[in-house]
Formats: structure tokens, C-alpha cells, sequence
């Protein structure tokens, strides 16, 4: 899998590739529109991610660029401006995701992982992680060939851990990609716990293996066998 | 306060009446004064006709058939000594029928034909009834003409302060937001041309510098989340790395922690700042029971983690005209705030209906200072890692869309109601 990342930010655009060659992607980067333009229109990329303020242009003349070329790339882009109308603008022409700046990587990765998985898969894969099979479509995961009966919240922890696998994620991250801004004034993060005490019961009284760790003072970490 | 107008045409009116006060008094006595003299000029007068028919006829009586009653002789076969007198007296008047004022001159006149006293009379009555009827016309002018003067001067500070009273209905009318500078129409006087043009100059940089502000305001909170995307990023990489201790990850997580708090206290003071500068200005019908809802079942979590116990009153669907984000934020800071600030166990109460919105709930402490609470960045708890933006921005969104926001605690409940 091929991602761009478009961003003028250097330090955002190398811990962007960081996490992302991690996760075993080849990853290339533009750091302004002029060079974003050149590489969109020789190579083919499965997504790019592009910042909508570049020093020398707009960010969104690259996804008309892109649309204009009849590509088949995957577009989220990076906005510094959390803006209602910003996001509506983006999505016409033709982004498939908005994500805000500051972020969380593991949100990044997991929304970039959807879009390639609806991309590619036309939302219909099953993803296999230890010894859990997770329906997307569905929403069943069956763990030795029972099902695990979880809850949209259980499903949607199970998806953010395996999508960020072996990665710590932290509880901030999790808070916001489960209950979003909503939750983000609150104090305490200890209604995060109750849910992932409640999926780690469920997969090891199916007798399966315990791969939710939890991190000091950071958060979890989803480990693969 | 009275207007400009009242108070000129008091004072008008004040002045106008001190001064023919004085006037008409000073005007009476120096009429009262022409007419003494002349009446006594008259008597001597006559006094020199009777002494002159005395030599031509020799006889005084002639004269006394010319001034009547007026005139009253007496034959002396001595010779008269007395002093001519001149004084005021009252007599009986026959004719009239009671007694009136006179002036009289008495003197002797004597000659070979004879030995006179001589009494001439005048009435004062008549100069008196003229003094009067002076007066009375004065009065009479004095007022009409104090009301022609009075509507006058009205009808002019009218006509003349009329281009002020516009100017200043269009101050009034001035609303910063709208981003329409005051402009006024030609005016032929001069003051208030100038006056016009200046306040046309001065909303012009008043806009100007409020858009460079707002600009400001809005270019520094974005610039902000870079750098803290950075930060936040980093930091994610870091917390990859193999053998980090304890150590570490606390001090990791604490200038993580940090940079998320920061970067919401950005966002928060952008949004007041948003609100102030009317961005959200376009309204829609919005049901607050579903926006209650909504934010009731993306809290479910933590309000089952606290154990809080909620009483709900929600009637049928309640709309209410206000932009539908600016709805979101106020209910998820209004049940976020009741939740947050709750104590292990606790409850919510929550009633809606057509005019106010009541939450009513248990809080871990109890002796606030609720006319402070609306403050930026105050916080009901010191220790605690909210950022004192919620009330400020509740708040802000109520009076933005002219509701009322009560605070009090009673009996230990916290509560916060909202009149639409």
C-alpha cells in the first residue's frame, strides 16, 4: 500500500511517516504544492493525505488534481481549522475524510485502514488477528468459532486496538474515537476502562488469547502473537 | 433626563419670564411716576389758568363752572396767609357713591376783588384705572408673546437638531458585527456635517481593526494546533519505543496530557471568540429534547461509571430557534458539567419544557461564589483539570441567543436553569 502525505509541517510530516512506514506502508511525502502536484500526477497512490494550507497553494486543488485524473486514491485531509463548512467544502470535492489537527496517529491510521478497506474490499473483508475473525460488514467476530457477542462500543474498541496492533494507543485516543468530542471535558478516563475489562472478559472466557495490555499511565496496547 | 429640546425651551421659558418680570415692574413704576407728575402739572396748571381768569374777569367763579366738582372756592374778607399745600386724600364721592382718591392743591389768592381760598382736585382714579389697563395689555403681550416665542423656538430646535437626532439614531443602530460602517446623508450644517463624517471615519477603523482582531483571534488558534500537533505526535511515536519505564511514560503522558488540554483551551477560547463575533448567527428550528438525548447516551458511559442516577422530564419535542452547533455545545457543557461535576453515585435531574430548561444536581462541593462561576477560566474547583471555559462558554451562547441562565445552590443541588 502506497500513501502521500502532503503537509508543509516537517516534524508533522516525519511523525506521520514514522507511524505509518511502521504499520508497513511505503510512505512519500510533499512538503508543498508544487512538488504534491509532480508526484500525484506520476505515481498512483492508494491514499494521500493532504494539508488544505500549503505555502505555495491549496490543498484542495490537489484533490481536484487527483479527481481530474480519474484517480482511484483514497483522499483524507489535514485541516488545522475544526470548521463545520471547511469539512462540507472538502467533501465536495471529492475527500473522503476530514481529520482535524491536532490528532491522534492511531486515529489517523485506523480511519486510513476504513478507507482502504472500503476501497478496496467494498466494506466486505474479514479481518483475521490472532485468533479473532472480525467481520467489518457484519460486525461478528468469532473467536474459536464461537461468537463473541459484543457490544457497538466492544466492536469499535476491537477495530481501533487491531487496526493500531501492537501499537500503544493511548486513553485519550480511545476516548475520542469511541464517544468523540463529546467525552473530551471530562475528568477521568475510568469509562474507558469498564469497556476494555469488559472485551478482554469476553475473549478470554472463550479461551482466547489476552492481547490487550495496558501501558502505564499511557494507555493500552493490542499485541499480536 | 430631558431632551435637548425640553431643556431649551425651560429655559426659555425661565429666562423669558425673569426678565419681563422685571421689565413689567420697572415699565409700572415708571408709568405710575409720568403720571403723578403729569397730574400734578396739571393742578398747578389750572392753578395758573385761575389766577389768571382772576385778572382778566375778577372773578375766580368762571373757572369753577369749567372743572365742576374739581374746584372748590372760598370768599375771604381777609386777607389769606396760609402755605400752598399739595397732598393725597380720599373723598366722598357723591355721584359715584363712595369714596375715592384725590389729589388736591390748596392755596390762597388774594386781590383787590376779593380774598380766596382755592382747593383744585383731581382724581388719581383715572391715572390708577390707566396704570391698569397698561398693565394689563402688557400681561396679555407678555404671554402671547412668550407662547409664539416658545412654539418657535420649538419648531426651530427641531428643525435644527433634526440631522443630530438621525445621526444619532444610526449610532444607536450601529451593530459592529454587521460590518457596515456609518453613513450618513449630505447635511447643511456645517457642525454636524463634520460630526457625520467623522463618526463615518471612525466606524470605518473601528471595523477595519475589529476584522484584523477577529482575524487574529482566529489565525493564532489555528497556528496553535500545529505545533501541538507536533508535540501530540511525537509523543505517540515515543510511547512506541521499546524499553520506556515508568518512569518515562509518566513524565510522557504529563506533556501529553498537557498539550491536548492546551490545545482544547485554544479551541474553547476560539469558539468564544466565534460566538462574540456573531459567526453563528444562522438559526434553525432545533428539538432540544433530542440534543439532550443525544448527549445523554454519548455520556451513558461515564454517568453508569460515576453511578449517577438520572431523573429525566422530557417532554415532547421543544423547538427552539438557535444555530444548531451552538445547541450541541451549549447541552454537552450544560449535562457534561452536571456530570463532570458530580460526586460518586449522584443525580441528575433534568426537566424541559416549552420555556426553561432545569438541571438540578448533586456536587462534590457546595459553597461556590455562582456570580464568579461565569468567569473565564474560574473554576468551581481549583484542582481541577477542566478548563473554566465551560460556564463562560454556556454562558456566552445563552446571551447570544436571549435566554436567561440561573445558577444556585440549594440544600446541596447545584442548579442551572435556562429560560428560552
Amino acid at each position: 500500500m502506497k500513501i502521500l502525505v502532503i503537509e508543509d509541517e516537517a516534524e508533522l510530516r516525519r511523525s506521520i511517516k514514522e507511524y505509518l512506514y511502521n504499520e508497513g506502508y511505503v510512505v512519500e511525502s510533499a512538503n508543498d504544492f508544487l512538488k504534491a502536484s509532480e508526484k500525484t500526477s506520476v505515481y498512483e497512490y492508494d491514499c494521500v493525505l493532504v494539508d488544505i494550507t500549503l505555502p505555495d497553494g491549496s490543498g484542495l486543488d490537489i484533490i481536484k488534481q487527483l479527481k481530474k485524473a480519474g484517480s482511484e486514491a483514497g483522499v483524507i485531509i489535514i485541516s488545522a481549522k475544526n470548521s463545520l463548512d471547511d469539512k462540507i467544502i472538502g467533501l465536495e470535492y471529492g475527500a473522503d475524510d476530514y481529520i482535524t489537527k491536532p490528532f491522534h496517529l492511531s486515529e489517523l491510521n485506523a480511519r486510513i485502514k476504513a478507507l482502504l478497506r472500503r476501497k478496496n474490499f467494498e466494506g466486505n473483508d474479514d479481518i483475521i488477528v490472532n485468533d479473532l475473525t472480525i467481520n467489518t460488514q457484519s460486525k461478528n467476530v468469532i473467536l474459536n468459532k464461537e461468537d463473541l457477542n459484543l457490544t457497538q462500543k466492544e466492536f469499535d474498541l476491537l477495530l481501533f486496538f487491531v487496526a493500531n496492533k501492537n501499537k500503544v494507543i493511548t486513553k485519550e485516543a480511545i476516548a475520542e474515537r469511541l464517544w468523540g468530542d463529546g467525552v473530551d471535558n471530562m475528568d477521568s478516563y475510568d469509562f474507558i476502562y469498564t469497556h476494555i475489562k469488559n472485551l478482554r472478559k469476553k475473549i478470554i472466557d472463550k479461551n482466547g488469547f489476552d492481547a490487550i495490555k495496558t501501558v502505564y499511565a499511557m494507555g493500552y496496547k493490542f499485541v499480536v502473537e | 433626563m430631558s431632551s435637548l429640546l425640553n431643556k431649551t425651551s425651560s429655559y426659555y421659558i425661565i429666562f423669558s419670564l425673569l426678565i419681563f418680570m422685571a421689565g413689567g415692574i420697572i415699565f409700572f413704576f415708571q408709568i405710575r411716576r409720568i403720571l403723578n407728575i403729569d397730574l400734578t402739572e396739571s393742578l398747578y396748571n389750572e392753578k395758573r389758568l385761575i389766577e389768571l381768569e382772576l385778572v382778566k374777569s375778577g372773578s375766580p367763579l368762571v373757572t369753577k363752572l369749567v372743572y365742576g366738582n374739581n374746584l372748590e372756592i372760598k370768599e375771604s374778607k381777609e386777607k389769606v396767609v396760609i402755605n400752598e399745600t399739595l397732598i393725597d386724600t380720599v373723598l366722598y364721592e357723591t355721584l359715584e357713591e363712595e369714596t375715592l382718591p384725590f389729589r388736591q392743591l390748596r392755596f390762597g389768592l388774594n386781590s383787590v376783588k376779593g380774598n380766596y381760598v382755592i382747593t383744585i382736585r383731581k382724581s388719581t382714579l383715572e391715572s390708577n384705572d390707566l396704570v391698569e389697563t397698561i398693565s394689563n395689555v402688557l400681561i396679555i403681550l407678555f404671554l402671547v408673546f412668550i407662547v409664539c416665542m416658545f412654539l418657535i423656538n420649538r419648531w426651530m430646535n427641531k428643525k435644527l437638531w433634526k440631522p443630530f437626532n438621525e445621526t444619532l439614531q444610526k449610532l444607536q443602530e450601529f451593530e459592529l458585527s454587521n460590518n457596515s460602517p456609518l453613513i450618513f446623508p449630505k447635511i447643511k450644517t456645517k457642525e454636524f456635517d463634520q460630526l457625520n463624517v467623522s463618526l463615518t471615519q471612525l466606524s470605518n477603523k473601528i471595523i477595519t481593526d475589529y476584522n484584523s482582531i477577529k482575524e487574529f483571534t482566529e489565525n493564532a488558534s489555528h497556528e496553535i494546533q500545529t505545533p501541538l500537533a507536533v508535540i501530540i505526535n511525537k509523543l505517540e511515536n515515543l510511547i512506541q519505543t521499546e524499553g520506556l519505564n515508568e518512569e518515562h511514560f509518566a513524565a510522557i503522558q504529563a506533556v501529553y496530557e498537557s498539550a491536548i488540554r492546551l490545545s482544547k483551551l485554544s479551541s474553547s477560547l476560539l469558539l468564544l471568540t466565534k460566538i462574540d463575533n456573531n459567526q453563528y448567527i444562522q438559526k434553525e428550528s432545533v428539538d432540544i429534547r433530542s440534543v439532550i438525548e443525544k448527549y445523554l447516551s454519548v455520556y451513558e458511559d461515564v454517568i453508569n461509571e460515576k453511578g449517577i442516577k438520572l431523573a429525566l422530564s422530557l417532554p415532547a419535542a421543544i423547538k427552539i430557534q438557535i444555530n444548531p452547533f451552538l445547541a450541541e455545545t451549549l447541552i454537552s457543557n450544560l449535562v457534561g458539567n452536571a456530570i463532570k461535576h458530580n460526586i460518586q453515585n449522584g443525580e441528575i435531574k433534568i426537566s424541559l419544557t416549552a420555556k426553561e430548561l432545569n438541571i438540578v444536581n448533586t456536587g462534590s462541593f457546595n459553597t461556590l461564589d455562582t456570580s464568579a462561576l461565569f468567569k473565564r477560566f474560574k473554576k468551581g474547583n481549583p484542582a481541577s483539570e477542566s478548563l473554566g471555559l465551560g460556564l463562560s462558554i454556556i454562558k456566552k451562547i445563552a446571551g447570544n441567543n436571549n435566554m436567561i441562565i440561573d445558577y444556585k445552590i440549594e440544600e446541596n443541588r447545584h442548579i442551572i436553569s435556562l429560560l428560552f
